[in-house]
């Protein structure tokens, strides 16, 4: 079985519109979220979200045809993806037969595949508006499909589906090997990183740019998430409002954003000489539906998916010093996840940090995942990691240090070794995604 | 790593035709399509489709709860009664306690949110828009009087794997793609990847898509993916036209397929029936093709080459010689181009060819995995079904292409046959290859 390394990242978030701002960012403790500047909304039942803000795509982030195809999520996505492939040196400059110099990928096309966890992808209003108000003023919507096949540039339904990025991603960077989209919500990202390691290790692709793209910032997900009340309604204090294993939590904030991570096989890495952030050394995956909202209440499933990373990575419980959760910030969720870490690493863990990301960037929903585990491969690089904002009084009972308010630093004697990412979807797909330190023993990790 | 064998051990199907798998075959053979006119209820009213297949109403009788009914969208209704199906086809039932949760996964290709899931948004926002501008201070007040709270559960898009995974336990490895066309193929392919490794024992795998709605349907005809039925001189039967000179794009349909994907030595150690293994799988993409543009398929090539090789099929280094190919074969005019171009490429010449759309009509995300049931068929009677509709070759594109696959309107012998390739495209140049081996 083959290894597989991190060699290059990149982000979008409600913190900043690369990786080392959005990292240095949640590291900070800076909160994303604010009042909705998308689209007017104080007479909304929430009125606040973490939006990326001062966000303009490159133009060579993307093919020029495509720009048809874009919508906001997307364009988050191409532009995490750029970075990520510029961070990995993949891309060599060669003289090209008019006497400039033009980038080409360093890797053979159909082992270059594209793993991409994506969003619902609802339509816009406006986009919906433009095509309603074409049509009967009875309510009718008998001749929607003509007002489609109408317009002159009917792309609506390519730029709103969850495939469109992994196409418009696999065509950029011409990735001819495995290009899959994966949707299992708050799952997604996890996953597709997950699967994009598991088909380097089987030798089915060299390098897979993996990661997530979504946005919840948009009104018709934000008024669904609204109506199911699965959002914190603290419109009064919104930098407050995402609260993971806080007492006083009420919900999740909506957010939005994109990570992309460049998956490789380990030797092809280290022989081209190329800058490894981390091993990806483990993943789990498992099912736990239960109800389509709820967990179930003994956090099977969650359990299952870290052990199985762990296994995997050849590593034990011990050996894991940083758990980026899930944690939401919903009642259920949080109880639920502190009970799952608690059977896998034991009732007394103080040296095990378990903090969660969210309470500054919100929920990304299908693009949680990759930004998760970003920052947990650079928790790794820098040896400290974010905290978990706003846990005034933390879920009695739960002896882990929830890295409360402030980032914790690793010392020299003990450092951070290995980290996990937890993911929790609606749905009940699970993901645990395990990075630790290039270079660190399997055998041999300890803290 | 030793690499464990998988067997195929229960089909689920569900399309226009029916969901009795011998009607669906028969069908196939027969060349007996279903196709019926679509209009004003199915929101068509004016669009130059007249023809789609839609699935009869799944009764509430075959669902483990009548009330999900409530939640869920017709789509994911018909890809969760498909996919119990296929699970009691393969003996698996709820409740049963012959296989263990936890090495019990799930992948499913899944359509995505069509217009019509929206509808409870819609005399809202037609109330919002006033001379093109929306007004989401409007909106904001009056959604919680006006919209049922349930939307976005109903269109989470991984509702047919929550719900089958609730019904039979499922607890293990699993996944929801959204490829577009070759989802399910992916999921079949992917499962077999998760069983071969050791990841599960079984995997209830396949695909569902419900795409006779607005959005598919509009885009389509706008693109030129859809053959504009309402104003051609054929009968419904007589429209998808796969590889024939004369094809003018596809049929859309609505459906879903499963099948049951099992270590053999499990499936051995219950008793279960074996309907065929799976020997191979391989994926690939375009790269930089533009949409409904592609002068060549790359990623087929390369997926094709990748799932032979893994089954062992014979080869003179360049070309398999597989016993026969269950195509993509959709009856769109460059789809159908590439699709050959890349078999003469990589396939022997004279591999019999054949699709079935012209009966099932694009099944979308449920279309490769409908082609891996007529692979499995087509090797059991040693007889690869009729492409209706396929009279001759046309010479697009100034008539430079090779065409190596033997491609008959009539059915062809196929005595001793073994292995069969099933192939997909998606229409962003998305494929996904499959070889699939008899009993």
């Amino acid at each position: 079985m083959r290894r597989v390394v991190i060699t290059g990242i990149g982000a979008v978030s409600p913190q900043g519109n690369d990786r080392e701002s959005t990292w240095a960012g949640v590291c900070a403790g800076r909160s994303g979220a604010g009042p909705i500047t998308q689209f007017e909304a104080s007479t909304w039942p929430v009125k606040f979200a973490c939006e990326v803000r001062d966000f303009k795509l490159q133009a060579d982030a993307y093919l020029p045809q495509h720009q048809k195809y874009l919508n906001r999520p997307s364009e988050f996505g191409l532009a995490a993806a750029h970075e990520a492939m510029m961070d990995s040196g993949l891309l060599e400059t060669q003289p090209a037969a008019d006497g400039h110099a033009e980038t080409a990928l360093s890797c053979d096309p159909e082992l270059f595949g594209i793993s991409i966890g994506a969003g619902i992808g609802a339509v816009s209003p406006k986009e919906l508006a433009s095509m309603l108000r074409s049509l009967a003023a009875d309510g009718s919507y008998a001749e929607l499909g003509r007002v489609v096949q109408d317009q002159t540039e009917s792309r609506i339904f390519l730029r709103n589906h969850p495939g469109t990025l992994a196409y418009l991603l696999s065509a950029r960077w011409n990735a001819q090997g495995p290009v899959t989209t994966v949707h299992t919500a708050c799952a997604s990202s996890g996953q597709s990183i997950g699967q994009a390691m598991l088909q380097i290790q089987r030798g089915e692709a060299d390098v897979i740019l993996a990661g997530g793209a979504d946005s919840l910032a948009g009104e018709l997900l934000l008024a669904g998430f609204c109506l199911l009340g699965a959002l914190s309604r603290r419109n009064d204090d919104p930098k407050k409002a995402s609260r993971p294993f806080d007492r006083d939590r009420d919900g999740f904030v909506a957010s939005e954003g994109a990570a992309m991570l460049v998956l490789e096989n380990h030797d092809r890495a280290i022989a081209r000489g190329a800058k490894i952030y981390a091993e990806i050394a483990g993943f789990g995956e498992t099912e736990s539906a239960f109800r389509i909202t709820d967990l179930p209440p003994d956090g099977r499933g969650t359990v299952e998916a870290m052990q199985q990373a762990i296994e995997m990575a050849g590593l034990t419980p011990e050996d894991v010093g940083y758990i980026n959760a899930h944690g939401t910030s919903t009642e259920v969720n949080d109880r639920v996840e502190c009970h799952a870490v608690q059977r896998v690493f034991g009732e007394q863990r103080m040296d095990l940090c378990v903090s969660s990301t969210k309470s500054t960037t919100g929920h990304l929903i299908s693009a949680a995942g990759a930004l998760e585990l970003m920052f947990c491969v650079l928790a790794l690089r820098d040896q400290k990691v974010p905290p978990t904002m706003n846990l005034d009084h933390p879920i009695p009972g739960c002896a882990f240090d929830f890295v409360a308010h402030r980032e914790k630093v690793f010392t020299n004697e003990k450092p951070l070794r290995a980290a996990l990412s937890n993911s929790i979807g609606f749905g009940g797909s699970n993901s645990a995604v395990l990075v630790k330190a290039h270079g660190t023993p399997s055998a041999q990790v300890t803290l | 790593m030793k690499l464990r064998r998988v067997a195929i051990t229960g089909i689920g199907i569900s399309t226009a035709i029916g969901d009795e798998l011998a009607t669906n075959i028969s069908s196939w053979r027969e060349g007996r399509t279903h196709f019926g006119e679509v209009g004003a209820a199915s929101g068509l009213g004016g669009t130059a489709v007249k023809y789609a297949g839609e699935c009869p109403e799944p009764p509430a009788s075959r669902l483990p709860d009548r009330k999900v009914k409530k939640i869920l969208t017709r789509k994911d209704v018909i890809g969760l009664v498909t996919a119990l199906g296929a699970a009691s086809d393969a003996g698996i039932k709820p409740g049963a306690r012959n296989f263990d949760p936890e090495r019990f996964g799930m992948y499913v290709g899944a359509g995505s949110t069509q217009i019509k899931d929206l509808t409870p948004y819609f005399p809202l926002v037609r109330q919002c828009v006033q001379d093109g501008v929306f007004d989401s201070l409007k909106f904001g007040s009056e959604m919680m009087d006006l919209v049922n709270p349930m939307v976005v559960l109903q269109t989470l898009m991984n509702n047919t794997l929550c719900f089958a995974a609730i019904a039979l336990d499922i607890r293990g490895v699993n996944s929801n793609f959204m490829d577009f066309n070759v989802s399910g193929l992916r999921a079949i392919g992917e499962a077999f990847r998760s069983i071969q490794t050791g990841r599960a024992d079984l995997c209830l795998a396949g695909g569902v898509a419900s795409p006779v709605e607005p959005f598919h349907v509009g885009t389509g005809v706008n693109s030129g993916y859809l053959a504009r039925s309402a104003e051609l001189p054929w009968s419904a039967a007589e429209i998808l036209r796969p590889y024939d000179r004369q094809r003018c794009g596809t049929v859309l349909s609505e459906g879903a397929a499963f099948l049951m994907l099992e270590d053999e030595s499990h499936a051995r150690g219950r008793g279960a029936r074996i309907w065929g293994f799976i020997d191979g799988y391989g994926t690939g993409s375009d790269g930089p093709v533009e949409f409904m543009q592609e002068e060549s398929a790359p990623g087929l090539s390369g997926s094709v080459r990748r799932a032979c090789r893994e089954a062992g099929i014979n080869s003179d280094g360049k070309r398999f010689a597989a016993d026969l190919i269950v195509g993509h074969g959709n009856g769109v005019s460059r789809s159908d181009s590439v699709e050959l171009d890349a078999y003469a490429l990589t396939m022997a010449s004279g591999t019999p060819l054949v699709s079935i759309k012209s009966v099932t009509g694009e099944l979308g995300e449920a279309a490769g995995v409908a082609s891996c049931i007529a692979a499995l068929d087509a090797l059991a009677l040693e007889s690869v079904p009729p492409t209706f509709n396929f009279s001759a070759h046309d010479d697009l594109l100034g008539g430079q292409r090779l065409i190596t696959s033997s491609i008959s309107s009539q059915a062809q012998a196929i005595p001793g046959a073994r292995q069969a390739l099933v192939t997909q495209r998606s229409f962003l140049g998305i494929s996904c290859s499959l070889v699939v081996s008899k009993a």
